[in-house]
């Protein structure tokens, strides 16, 4: 099938090209020859094509819940679908026209942004900080490591809900703030507090995950670099900033994507932690889309938000690829 | 040369050295134990809390240990949240889409390994590029694709969409990449066909990737807490995270219960870890990209 389409439309483009090309006797178009080798190879003693009926069943399924759902986005997303009205009637841009008008939602936006940009940063220090120490010469350094990993062995549902608990009016957090001798904060009633306590309960789950990409980074730098570094006499907080920083930097690329793709589709600590509240100060992206479609119903509305929050994961993962790229 | 000065060097100096590097060690030690403390306080205060009764949940001074603790709050817990039939259905649900990844993975990694075929490198970006979209992204139609198909409330609708990962693909086609080609060109030489190539001479060389594939997805399945949410209303069909959830909204001020109720919900997951920590810490380090 593949071999026939292909070949009809491609003969007499290349019997132009090739006006050399000699008929073979009773063929009504000549076969030229990057047709016959195409057709050998394909159908010769190796049969590629036996890897494609290899990949079938995984890409069946992957047309079906990934690539199918999500050009049904795109169509719901320019329709007023509902959850009764699953069709709905062509709008056109309006949804993405109301998006930029709705105060939620730009409200979602300014939310995220913070709360991506505060969990990324402390994962992504304290983890580097965390990995640089483990990568030293320690007594027992495999059970620290085993340790500090345990918060992202922890169940995604019961992160919510153990912090909900300790950022409790009376909680552990308030606890530890007086001994500091700090005022306690009303963490999870107040606007500041609560997307606070989302980026803390957030970051103590991906600040192991940071650390382990991390480490793997930095024993893959090799230790040559360092010896040869203290012979030329650089103490080690140049060695830090001349070899780890610079040798790092694919680890980087991997943590950044790794981290925003996960802050910014995860919406069941919004959900459990703070339902979004108070007064919808800490509606993340995702919550936002998922309070849209599957609580208000409407599924075109929430399919453009959607498609908005594809486009951010896109657009950050794209500028981190071409942020670590250009400077090598 | 190094080595040569250092030991013409006189004894003093070497001794401070050591000293010096001793320090450094002590320094170090002390800070790794603060920060693991800081760490892991959540979860001991989770276990330690899931021992008091309810009114000395609150009480000053803390007591990280309870002099008297109430082992009792576990079997209320769990008779309480039924979990036995939970687990059960978790381990359906999770073991049917491991199995299903593992195998379909391992299909399309050697297909894409092992073939040179027009156009492979278009289908594995196309497959990859799944990797990019999440399911919240796509959560509605998805849900709305699943609802048609009658899916809803159901075991396949749990298993099937969520067997379509392709992270599976991208590990299983590194490894045959490693597997050189000629054992392939042999076991066909010998007459044996595509399929049982595949099944004679892949899978047995791969098993160490197909044991880390099965257990990412495993891990992650048992965890996933999003798509049960969205199509499970049916608490008869729950998996744990979901029947986790129900309990904490229904009883949210009964913080022992709430943390036994964690605490058993979490050691599935805890063992799977210990059991398997080279397995788990080497997969995130390797794909840093879990679903």
């Amino acid at each position: 099938m593949f071999q026939g389409s292909r070949s009809r439309a491609a003969a007499p483009r290349l019997m132009r090209s090739h006006g050399s090309a000699r008929p073979a006797p009773g063929a009504a178009w000549p076969a030229p020859g990057w047709i016959t080798r195409a057709r050998r190879r394909w159908f010769g003693p190796t049969q590629p094509w036996w890897g494609v009926v290899f990949a079938l069943p995984i890409l069946a399924l992957l047309v079906c819940f990934k690539f199918w759902p999500m050009a049904y986005a795109a169509w719901l997303s320019l329709t007023n679908a509902t959850l009764t009205d699953r069709g709905g009637h062509f709008i056109g841009i309006h949804n993405y026209a109301r998006l930029a008008r709705d105060t939620t939602f730009i409200g979602a936006l300014l939310t995220t942004g913070r709360y991506v940009g505060a969990t990324i940063a402390v994962s992504m220090v304290l983890g580097l900080a965390l990995a640089v120490l483990l990568n030293q010469k320690v007594p027992a350094r495999g059970l620290f490591r085993t340790l500090i990993f345990l918060p992202a062995v922890v169940p995604i549902i019961v992160v919510p809900i153990l912090w909900q608990f300790l950022f409790n009016p009376y909680g552990l957090v308030n606890d530890a703030l007086k001994v500091l001798g700090l005022q306690p904060v009303n963490w999870l009633l107040s606007p500041q507090g609560a997307v606070g306590a989302l980026v803390v309960a957030t970051a103590w789950r991906l600040t192991p995950l940071c650390m382990v990409i991390y480490l793997a980074g930095l024993q893959s730098i090799p230790g040559e670099l360092y010896e040869a570094a203290k012979v030329d006499g650089a103490g080690a907080p140049r060695r830090f900033r001349s070899i780890t920083l610079p040798m790092l930097k694919p680890t980087f690329l991997v943590v950044v994507v790794f981290a925003i793709t996960l802050t910014v589709q995860n919406f069941v600590l919004a959900l459990v932690m703070t339902g979004g509240g108070p007064d919808n100060a800490s509606t993340t992206l995702s919550l936002f889309v998922y309070q849209t479609g599957f609580i208000g119903f409407q599924m075109g509305y929430a399919s453009a938000a959607a498609l908005v929050m594809l486009l951010i994961i896109v657009a950050f993962t794209m500028a981190s690829l071409r942020a670590f790229r250009t400077e090598e | 040369m190094n080595v040569g000065t250092a030991a013409v060097r006189p004894s003093p100096r070497r001794a401070a050295a050591r000293m010096r590097t001793q320090a450094t060690t002590a320094a170090l030690l002390l800070l790794l134990t603060g920060v693991t403390i800081v760490f892991l306080m959540p979860i001991v205060w989770m276990v330690s809390t899931s021992l008091k009764s309810n009114q000395h949940v609150f009480d000053l001074p803390i007591q990280w240990f309870p002099r008297q603790p109430l082992w009792s709050n576990y079997p209320a817990a769990y008779t309480t949240v039924h979990f036995t039939r939970y687990f059960m259905n978790s381990a359906i649900v999770t073991a049917s889409v491991t199995v299903l990844n593992v195998l379909l993975s391992a299909l399309a990694g050697y297909g894409l390994a092992k073939y040179r075929f027009v156009g492979r490198h278009v289908l594995l970006v196309l497959i990859l590029a799944t990797l990019m979209l999440p399911l919240e992204v796509i959560m509605v139609p998805l849900y709305l694709t699943v609802q048609r198909l009658g899916w809803l409330n159901s075991y396949q609708g749990m298993i099937v969409p969520v067997a379509a990962n392709a992270l599976g693909v991208l590990m299983m086609r590194q490894y045959f990449l490693s597997l050189p080609d000629d054992l392939i060109a042999a076991a066909r030489i010998d007459g044996a066909g595509h399929v049982s190539t595949f099944l004679r001479i892949g899978v047995p060389l791969a098993w160490p990737a197909l044991l880390t594939v099965a257990i990412l997805i495993f891990q992650s399945t048992w965890d996933d807490f999003v798509w049960p949410f969205l199509i499970i209303s049916n608490t008869a069909k729950a998996t744990v995270p979901l029947a986790v959830q129900t309990f904490q909204s229904a009883e949210t001020s009964n913080f022992p219960m709430l943390m036994a109720v964690s605490s058993i919900a979490s050691v599935p997951l805890t063992v799977l870890f210990f059991v398997f920590q080279r397995q788990i810490i080497g997969g995130v380090a390797t794909t840093g990209m879990r679903h």
